[in-house]
């Protein structure tokens, strides 16, 4: 694209300006960082070490019986999870927004807390409860009802997809419930005037309108479910039930890294690749057909189902179902972590915080709260500043060139955890001039990319709202771009720069399916230790590590509602 | 304070091209206008000269200092032009106070502080803004946000200010009120403007001179609000210009006949008077028709009459063509020229103006 222009000589070099300069370093840093690695994997994934193209290994992997097998549990638990996602997420949002429910504005917080609870911390405290030897709640029940033998086993299909649907299905239950409340009522309500009942109407007008609201949130859950590390690896194992991430994360450390085991990940995570992309499409062909206008951007008052005599009923059942999914295993990772050893009924007399100080003295766990502070302010603190750039360019800028850096600028969306794990491992191992394998480095650059799909959309967001005729005003006035940045534009987005930065720490703090495949002996991270530590069989240090990030994860989030409370009044 | 002139300039958007070969002079200290249709590229000329866009071809100055040319590489940055910008939508910068945002040109500019502080008091008390200096604009009506910009404008003083539909977003009164205050700062400042709107009543009350551009981009007249208004150089300024009543006619041996009906109407016999024989078109505002009932020859049935206080509205019917018609109610109760809806009547026309074809209105608005 450039050369034309150079080879204009002197006179061409004047217009390459700021804009121009900014454009290309920004395409390089999506380069490097995203485009790069991924290409890698696929490379890696059809040729030989030679460089030579090879089918025949890839035919190979995929004809494996323990690949089809993991590709069948891939895909049997994102659908079984996206379908109970998204029938527990429609029907509380409608329950939250549309009916006379009481203490709605409380339930509708409370069923976004599930996302604060990192699902494999959510795994263990189930494994803890109903694993069929000697799961608490198994043994609970078995002594009260005289039971033969546990009456759960969480170790299977149904008990992977219930409790990743338990962490995840508040993607839908968010996207359905805005799109819910910014519905203009008098669509339905000029329905209601024709005589029409309101059942008819919810199933003819009310859910045609939410259904791109809910189609997105679904396939954000398929997408997530698909590459998700967490919960199949701490209950699937047990008994031999892998999804793709899990039968990676196996290859690869069975095998401590070898060529022929990141060859078979690289061509499971094409799949995954693949995959994600195909949900992607769906996802834009969705939101393409239903950008309904009738959905207004300001929130007016919708009419409310009576709910009469289910009212009373209704609120016991949303706060059971909170109770369970989220109370229940908060408090016996609480628990667990106190116990003197794992296994002791629980009793007051059994609990100790011997646990809690010997986390805090013990090097490697330590250690590990250490780096995950350090890495997730770093990442959180680059993220956003590049994705501020980048997104500036693709907002704002008038620059030719520029829908290379919209199309980089689609990738981090589309790549799974795994798959940019895999991909910092090919470009960042010594191949390319760079080491950083075994340093915290190597996780510092997987977190970039990412997380910069969050930044991207944050600051990208925020820009969009800064009029242009903001920024060419103060040019009017005299101010170079430069000035005009700093003056106007950096200002005015503050508030989405912000929130770039805590949506990409508190993820981070928490990582697991990236870190777990890029760890060092001296560079775990507190999701790294907490799973270290429990695959090690001692569960009582991993809860206990466990609450210690829930402590942090919740202060953090009182934090920052407390934050942008301030921010919007003072906008 | 200085001329703006613009020399075969083109802009292009892709294949599009937006204008082409374009030239006008901004006169030193005149209040100029580009008066169009939505979409004429009006704007895009305006851009032009504060230098947020680059032309694709041409030049232009602003005073003796060439500011754009797009075959000498020539292009200043806005920042180095000297320009006040008023923006559609006010543009005030929301995270600063009244005082901050009408001081920042001058802080750019590195003024002296007392001196700065002094001339962005005088700019605000200057569009009547006293006492609102601490405010932020969220708090502020929009015409007093609009105040903001054009004081923010004036504050540097700017060689030229232009001025981008700045009273498009304000209600009707509001903008009535801040045409004449326009006008009002010109006078004191002596500042060269330029003005963009699509609305000619503003166009007609505040320039010194106005240039009306097509859909295509080109300028059609350029000329004092009473030379546009009076003598319009085509069909497509007159259109502009107000409500209109166009009659497509044929003349020959001094008798002109509807083209439509082949009728011949005996109220525009003046027309064959004068000019070659052929195809013409008459062109007339409402208040230059008369309905009468004394015979002209004329005769129109009326279709929907529309009271409206000071005037009646008509709508009548001449050989299947509507005109719309405007009677001043005093005189039509006085002379017992009311007309109900159905009724026949005759025509008489004033102030008529002929124009060679009709194909220039076509793609107007």
């Amino acid at each position: 694209m450039k050369f034309p222009r150079l080879a204009k000589g002197l006179s061409g070099l004047k217009k390459f300006g700021v804009a121009e300069l900014v454009l290309l370093v920004s395409i390089a840093i999506l380069v490097v960082v995203v485009a790069f690695p991924i290409l890698l994997i696929f490379w890696n994934a059809f040729t030989t070490p030679e460089g030579k193209f090879n089918l025949k290994d890839v035919v190979t992997i995929l004809s494996q019986p323990q690949t089809y097998e993991a590709l069948w549990n891939s895909v049997v638990i994102a659908a079984g999870v996206t379908a109970l996602s998204t029938v527990l997420g429609v029907f509380f949002a409608w329950l939250v927004t549309r009916t006379d429910l009481p203490f709605k504005n409380l339930m509708k917080l409370l069923f976004v807390v599930p996302f604060m609870l990192p699902s494999f911390i959510g795994a263990i405290a189930w494994k803890i409860l109903c694993s069929p030897r000697g799961g608490y709640l198994n043994v609970f029940l078995v002594n009260l009802l005289g039971l033969e033998k546990a009456p759960f086993n969480v170790y299977t299909m149904t008990g992977i997809i219930i409790v990743e649907t338990m962490y995840l299905f508040p993607f839908v239950f968010i996207q359905v419930s805005g799109a819910l409340e910014r519905m203009d009522p008098t669509l339905e309500e000029s329905a209601l005037i024709s005589g029409i009942d309101l059942f008819t109407i919810t199933r003819k007008i009310t859910f045609p309108l939410i259904t791109p609201s809910f189609v997105a949130g679904a396939l954000l859950v398929a997408m997530y479910s698909l590459s998700h590390f967490g919960v199949p690896s701490v209950l699937g194992q047990n008994a031999g039930i892998y999804n793709i991430p899990t039968l990676i994360y196996q290859a690869i450390h069975a095998s401590g890294g070898s060529f022929n085991a990141i060859r078979t990940g690289t061509v499971l995570a094409s799949l995954l690749v693949l995959a994600a992309a195909l949900i992607l499409y769906l996802q834009n062909l969705v939101l393409k057909k239903g950008r309904y206008q009738i959905i207004a951007g300001k929130s007016m008052r919708p009419m409310l189902l009576k709910l009469r005599g289910l009212r009373v009923p209704m609120l016991v059942l949303s706060i059971l179902y909170i109770a369970v999914t989220v109370l229940l295993p908060t408090v016996i990772i609480f628990l667990v972590g106190a116990l003197k050893t794992y296994g002791l009924p629980l009793k007051f007399t059994n609990m100790t915080l011997d646990n809690l100080k010997y986390i805090f003295t013990w090097k490697m766990t330590r250690d590990s709260i250490k780096n995950s502070v350090i890495l997730s302010v770093g990442a959180a603190v680059v993220t956003m500043l590049v994705g501020t750039m980048i997104s500036y360019v693709i907002v704002k800028a008038k620059v030719k060139g520029k829908f290379i850096l919209e199309f980089l600028g689609m990738l981090p969306y589309s790549v799974p955890g795994t798959v940019i794990a895999l991909g910092v491992i090919l470009a960042w191992s010594g191949k390319f001039g760079i080491n950083l394998y075994n340093t915290a480095g190597i996780i510092f650059v997987a977190y970039i990319a990412r997380y910069m799909a969050f930044a991207l959309k944050s600051t990208s967001a925020s820009l969009e709202q800064v009029h242009d005729s903001l920024e060419e005003a103060s040019r009017a006035c005299g101010a170079s771009h430069w000035q005009a940045l700093k003056d106007i534009v950096l200002p005015l987005i503050k508030p989405g720069m912000i929130s770039a930065f805590f949506m990409i720490f508190f993820p981070a703090l928490r990582e697991l399916t990236t870190s777990v495949l890029l760890y060092g002996p001296t560079t775990r991270t507190i999701g790294v230790a907490i799973y270290a530590l429990h695959e090690d069989g001692e569960t009582v240090y991993a809860t206990a590590l466990a609450s210690i990030a829930l402590v942090i994860i919740v202060i953090g989030e009182i934090i920052i509602r407390r934050l942008s409370k301030a921010e919007r009044r003072n906008a | 304070m200085a001329e703006v002139r613009l020399v075969d300039v083109s802009k292009h958007y892709g294949s599009h091209k937006v204008i082409e070969n374009f030239n006008i002079t901004i006169k030193d200290g005149e209040c100029l206008t580009f008066l169009g249709p939505s979409g004429c590229g009006k704007t895009v000329v305006l851009r032009l000269i504060a230098g947020f866009e680059r032309p694709n071809a041409g030049e232009i100055f602003i005073g003796s200092t060439l500011v754009s040319s797009a075959e000498k590489n020539v292009f200043l940055p806005p920042e180095q032009r000297k320009i006040g910008v008023v923006f559609q939508d006010y543009a005030v910068w929301p995270h600063m106070t009244v005082f901050e945002n009408v001081i920042y040109p001058l802080k750019i500019q590195k003024v002296e502080k007392e001196e700065a502080r002094e001339r962005t008091r005088k700019a605000i008390a200057q569009v009547g803004l006293a006492g609102l200096e601490e405010r932020l604009p969220y708090q502020l009506s929009g015409g007093q946000q609009q105040r903001i910009a054009l004081a923010r404008a004036l504050v540097s003083k700017p060689q030229i200010l232009l001025l981008d539909e700045p009273l498009n977003n304000l209600d009707a009164k509001l903008r009535e009120e801040m045409r004449f205050e326009i006008k009002e700062l010109q006078k004191e400042t002596g500042v060269t403007i330029l003005y963009v709107t699509h609305d000619q009543e503003v166009a007609l009350a505040l320039s010194d001179r106005i240039a009306i551009m097509d859909a295509a981009g080109r300028i059609r007249q350029v000329g004092t609000p009473e030379e546009i208004y009076e003598q319009p150089a085509d069909s497509f300024v007159f259109k502009f210009m107000g409500v209109s009543n166009f009659i497509p006619l044929a003349k020959q041996d001094g008798r002109v006949w509807l083209e439509s009906t082949e009728e011949e109407v005996k109220a525009l016999q003046f027309l064959a008077q004068t000019g070659q024989d052929g195809k013409i078109l008459a062109a007339c505002r409402p208040s230059d028709i008369e309905l009468t009932r004394e015979d002209t020859g004329t005769r129109a049935r009326v279709q929907r009459a529309t009271f409206l206080g000071p005037t009646i509205d008509y709508s009548v019917n001449l050989g299947g063509m509507n005109l719309r018609v405007q009677q001043d109610t005093h005189e039509a109760i006085s002379n017992n020229l009311l007309f109900k809806e159905g009724e026949t009547c005759f025509l008489k026309f004033h102030h008529v103006k002929s124009f060679a074809h009709e194909a220039e209105v076509e793609g107007l608005m």
